[in-house]
Parts: structure tokens; C-alpha cells; sequence
């Protein structure tokens, strides 16, 4: 009997400071069936790839040379990593399937119609901030398929002239596209999606759930929207669980990192459609198929001008939508039959300044390379692996900071000394795949170096020591990548 | 009005996806016999192309570079014209000078080990599902009227 009381009263002190009453607002019975739940369900989606994308990222390093060999490592040396990364991946295509279905049971069913038009807005700003964070989580993952999607990214990007401005390599100077990919799929478009979700939610609550497009709209009964809640956490409980199961027996597989060169990829199930007029047209098709899509949704609301959703005054665009979805359902599966095409000038000789992967390349050649002369950087630039050329530029570097030590200019050295740990933090974790202690001494010997030389008076003696062992240690490290 | 924009719109949608102009094939180049290697191994790894692999390992023994193992290279062909593709990705890796379960040129794939923390996670799923067809089923839920819902109890 005390318990029951106190029970009560932690609810009434809970009630009273939340003021979770507000959530008991009627809603029409139907808002309870699946159809009206799937917003509710790509919600929780969303829910469960932020939590999981917040523990992804803190193995995850963005940068092109060591992104792929990141997540092997996650995989492989992380406890539970690779169901963490399935769970990820599985709630996405979750999110995206539920999203699309959500959006075509609101065209379907007119949900848009007045006083509903800003909302259906809301909504495709939602269904656009999804498709770019599956898209951006695509190429995080920076393999084969990433690396090909980008470049198609960059080529559209080009030939929409200002409007590509973010990747364009002015942009950004010396900053890895990869790197201010995983800016926008972490940060940006979250804080995007939250803020127009925000704006969806308090809509739907002001305008209330749509009626339905038959029997004048009435629904048979009314429920309280505290109801439609707990259903949805049933939903949610579903949902988690079969992600649970698909993420352990059917883990996501990380592809080779990227070549250039060539299309040998698809892109995931989402752009395959985009992918076969691509196919037919180019880039081109590409582009004005993105744009169309966009414009069309947009414009949905203020094309339809029934007065009310029934599907009777609607039959006409209703039959168009249905259309359309059979149309790209067709080019899907045509997308997955067919072979992959070369729609870039990817065969093109390796100098070629307009790849991806030289924008990538260029960033890293631009740091670490300044004072190569033109045969070292053609060496570079050719044949040699990339940990090699790494290596090779850090050389380069304690060179330099030696010969600054010896003329006693320790501002130059200073400045050489941060460089040099950029290079090798660049490379750290590939070396540590393959010899962890050298890569553990490596990092030791150049941290101290930068500490000494941050001195007012540094020992100069102990910094030539330093960077003997260092030149040792990367020596070495060369060794292990021939 | 209203149906001239809907055609409007049908109009240049179809026209666009119908203006045909065919994608160009990329032109060869001078590409390193490793990187000729690794293209085919994409190939194979991504839509299990052989004839574009065959090709690429073609022009990589072309190029009768020092830095693949000319060898292996000659098995991994013999293997994709035997459409031995598992045979010919691991003779590819080979003549690169790296081992097959840790180059990074393959994709990499952890499945379903049979452990108990595999088994614990799908029986998690499994209850998750039931616990959520247990709350989406429950009874006693009021269907209508504007008291009784949950919060207010």
C-alpha cells in the first residue's frame, strides 16, 4: 500500500514538472495503424543512428589515408565493432525505407492539403537531410564504391557551376574532402534534421493527424496521442530488435580501399535508380533527375488543388505518383542487372588534376612535400605505396629540422618539428596495423622532439638524439610497407 | 491549369530521362602494373567483372614491371580464364607482395561466429521483438474517449 503510494507520487512529481499531460490530446483511431506510425518509426531509426554513430566515430579516423584501415580495425580488433557498424548500417537502410514509405503514404493519402502545405515542406527537407547523411555515410566508409560515388559527386559538382562550391578543392584548402564530408554527416546535417524536425513534430501536434482520403475523412474513433506513443514504442522494441539480429547475422562488409582508374562499383540500393539514367544519359541525367525530383516534391501541394484529400477529386496525380514509383522501382531494378559503366573520364592517365583521388592525393602531397624537388615528387606521385611516400616526406622533414638545429634557427625547426607530426599522426595507424610498438616509438620520439623545441632554450643535444631515433624508427617503419 | 503543370512536369521529366547520350568509356591510360593489379582486383571484388579483370591483368603483364610478381600474375590469369575467381583474387594479392587475409586491396567481412555473445545478441532480438508485439497488442487500452490515456492514467 506504500509502495503503491509512493509510487504515486513520484508520478505526480514527474507529471507535474514535465507537464507530460500535454501529450494526452486526442487523435483520431487511425494514427494508431502502421501507416500513420512510419514518421514515428523512422524516428526511432534516426534515434538509434545517432547513438550508434556517436560511439562509431570515436574509432573512426576521417581521413583519406587511414579511413578505410580505421574501420578494418574496428571490425577486427573492437569488441563488438562490427555489430556496432551493422546496427549503424542496418537502422539506415530502416530509416530510408521507412522514410520513403512515410513520404508516399503522405502523397497517397493527401496529408499536404491546406492547412498541411509547410509541413509537407518540412518533410522533404527531412526526406533530402536523410538521403544525404545515407549518402555521406556511404562515403565515410571510403572504399571502392565510396571513392566512385564521390568522384560522380565532384564531376556533377563541377558542371553545376557555383552551386558545387563544397567540393571544389578551393573551397577548402588543404582539408581533406573526406574530412569535410564527415563534418557535414556528423554535425551539420544532424543539427539540420533535428531543427526541422523539431518544426515537423510542433506542426503535426498544432495542425493535428490528416484525416483519412475516404468516408468523408471521419475516423471511427479517437484515441489519446499517449497511446499512439506507447504503440510507437512498441514499434520501436521491434525495430531494435530485428536491426539486433540483422547486424549479427548479416554484418555489413567493408570494401577494398579505393583504386582509381575505374567504375567497378554500383552504388548502394538507394541511388540505383539515379544510377541507370546515369547510365543512358551521363552525368547529365544525373543531375536534372535530382533537381526534377526536388522541384516535383516541392511542388506536390500546389500542383494538387482538390479541395479536400479525398482520393475520388485526386485520382489524377495520385495515379501519376503511383507512376513514378513503379518508373523508378523499374529503373532500380534495372540499376542492380546492369554493369557498372564508365561515366567519368576515370581511365584517364594518372596526372590528370581533375581525379579524386589526386584531390585527395593533393591535399596530403601539399603537406608533406613542399620541398621535395620535381623527380622526388614524380617518384611520389607514381609508383611508391602511399605509407612509403609518407615515410619518404617525413625524412624529408627531420632533414630539414636537423639542418635548422644546426643553424641554430629553432623557430624553423619548431615549425618542422608540428609537421613532421602531422605526417606521421597521418600514418600512425597503419603502421600500428602492422608493428604497433614502432608505431607507439615513433610517436614518443617526435612528440618529445616537439616538446624540447618548444623550450624558450632547447637542449639541442637531446633534439639531435631525438631525431636520430626518429630517422631509425622511420627507417624501420619504411621496411615494414616494402 | 492544374493539369497543364502536371504535364508540364511529365513532359520534362520524360524528355530528360529519354535524351539519350550514351555514357563515354573512359580511355586507357598509363597506369603502373601494381595499379593495374588492384583495378582488377576491384573488378573482382565488386561486380565479380572477370572480363574487365582479364583485361587489366593483361595490360599489367604487359607492362613486365618488377614490382609484381610476373608469376603469380601468369597463374591469377590462367585462374580467370578458368573462372577460378577466389584462385585468381588470391593469386592477384600475391603478386602484389601481400597476404590475403590482411590486404586491405580485398574487402573484409566479419560473419556470424557462433559465439555466446553472437547467440545472447539474437536472443535480445528475438525478446525485443516479442516485448514490442506484447505493447503493440496490449488490451486495455481505451480506444476512445477523451479520458484515459496513459499519462493520465
Amino acid at each position: 500500500m506504500a509502495e503503491k503510494k509512493s509510487q504515486a507520487g513520484i508520478r505526480a512529481w514527474v507529471k507535474e514538472r514535465l507537464d507530460l499531460s500535454s501529450f494526452d490530446y486526442e487523435v483520431p483511431g487511425h494514427a494508431n495503424t502502421f501507416l500513420f506510425s512510419l514518421g514515428g518509426v523512422t524516428l526511432i531509426s534516426f534515434l538509434i543512428l545517432i547513438i550508434s554513430g556517436i560511439i562509431l566515430a570515436q574509432y573512426y579516423v576521417p581521413n583519406p589515408e587511414v579511413a578505410n584501415s580505421s574501420i578494418r580495425v574496428l571490425m577486427k580488433e573492437t569488441k563488438m565493432g562490427s555489430i556496432l557498424r551493422g546496427v549503424h548500417f542496418w537502422s539506415a537502410q530502416v530509416a530510408m525505407v521507412t522514410v520513403i514509405l512515410h513520404l508516399l503514404r503522405v502523397f497517397v493519402y493527401g496529408s499536404y492539403k491546406r492547412p498541411r502545405e509547410l509541413n509537407w515542406l518540412l518533410g522533404v527537407g527531412l526526406f533530402f537531410g536523410m538521403v544525404g547523411l545515407y549518402y555521406t555515410g556511404t562515403i565515410l566508409k571510403w572504399d571502392q564504391e565510396a571513392f566512385e560515388a564521390l568522384a560522380h559527386t565532384i564531376e556533377a559538382a563541377k558542371q553545376v557551376g557555383v552551386f558545387g562550391f563544397f567540393f571544389n578543392q578551393q573551397f577548402a584548402r588543404g582539408v581533406p574532402l573526406l574530412t569535410r564530408i564527415y563534418s557535414i554527416h556528423t554535425s551539420m546535417l544532424p543539427l539540420v534534421m533535428i531543427g526541422l524536425l523539431v518544426g515537423h513534430l510542433l506542426l503535426v501536434k498544432s495542425l493535428k493527424i490528416s484525416p483519412l482520403p475516404w468516408n468523408s475523412g471521419k475516423s471511427s474513433d479517437t484515441q489519446m496521442f499517449s497511446q499512439h506513443l506507447v504503440k510507437l514504442s512498441g514499434y520501436g522494441f521491434i525495430l531494435l530488435g530485428i536491426v539486433t539480429i540483422l547486424a549479427t547475422f548479416l554484418r555489413p562488409e567493408l570494401g577494398p580501399v579505393p583504386v582509381e582508374g575505374i567504375e567497378a562499383t554500383k552504388p548502394p540500393w538507394l541511388f540505383l535508380s539515379i544510377f541507370s539514367i546515369e547510365n543512358w544519359t551521363g552525368l547529365q541525367g544525373l543531375i536534372w533527375t535530382s533537381i526534377l525530383l526536388l522541384l516535383g516534391l516541392i511542388a506536390v501541394p500546389f500542383i494538387d488543388r482538390a479541395k479536400s484529400n479525398n482520393l475520388k477529386e485526386r485520382k489524377i496525380i495520385v495515379a501519376l505518383g503511383i507512376f513514378m514509383v513503379i518508373f523508378v522501382l523499374v529503373l532500380t531494378i534495372n540499376g542492380y542487372v546492369a554493369k557498372p559503366e564508365q561515366h567519368l573520364d576515370m581511365g584517364k592517365p594518372v596526372q590528370t588534376e581533375n581525379k579524386p583521388d589526386k584531390l585527395e592525393n593533393s591535399v596530403k602531397k601539399e603537406a608533406v612535400s613542399e620541398k621535395l624537388t620535381d623527380n622526388e615528387e614524380q617518384e611520389l606521385g607514381s609508383t611508391v605505396p602511399p605509407e612509403i611516400q609518407q615515410l619518404n616526406a617525413a625524412l624529408v622533414v627531420i632533414g630539414e629540422i636537423k639542418k635548422a638545429i644546426n643553424t641554430k634557427e629553432i623557430q624553423i625547426a619548431r615549425e618542422k618539428a608540428i609537421q613532421l607530426d602531422e605526417i606521421l599522426d597521418a600514418i600512425n595507424l597503419q603502421i600500428a596495423v602492422k608493428d604497433k610498438k614502432r608505431a607507439a616509438d615513433l610517436k614518443e620520439h617526435v612528440h618529445e622532439l616537439s616538446e624540447i623545441l618548444e623550450k624558450t632554450q632547447p637542449n639541442l643535444n637531446e633534439a639531435n638524439d631525438l631525431l636520430v631515433h626518429s630517422k631509425e624508427s622511420v627507417e624501420e617503419a619504411i621496411k615494414l610497407f616494402e | 491549369m492544374q493539369k497543364r503543370v502536371v504535364l508540364f512536369f511529365l513532359v520534362v521529366f520524360l524528355l530528360t530521362a529519354s535524351s539519350i547520350a550514351f555514357a563515354h568509356g573512359g580511355e586507357e591510360g598509363e597506369v603502373d602494373a601494381p595499379t593495374y593489379v588492384r583495378q582488377a582486383l576491384a573488378f573482382l571484388e565488386g561486380t565479380n567483372n572477370v572480363e574487365a579483370a582479364k583485361e587489366r591483368v593483361q595490360d599489367a603483364l604487359k607492362l613486365e614491371s618488377d614490382e609484381i610478381d610476373q608469376e603469380k600474375l601468369l597463374k591469377a590469369q590462367k585462374a580467370l580464364e578458368n573462372s577460378e575467381l577466389e584462385q585468381a583474387t588470391f593469386l592477384l594479392v600475391k603478386a602484389l607482395g601481400k597476404e590475403p587475409n590482411t590486404a586491405e586491396e580485398l574487402s573484409f567481412k566479419v560473419g556470424f561466429k557462433s559465439t555466446i555473445n553472437d547467440y545472447l545478441l539474437i536472443i535480445v532480438g528475438v525478446v525485443f521483438i516479442i516485448i514490442g508485439g506484447l505493447i503493440i497488442r496490449k488490451k486495455g487500452l481505451p480506444a476512445t474517449g477523451k479520458k484515459g490515456g496513459i499519462i493520465h492514467g
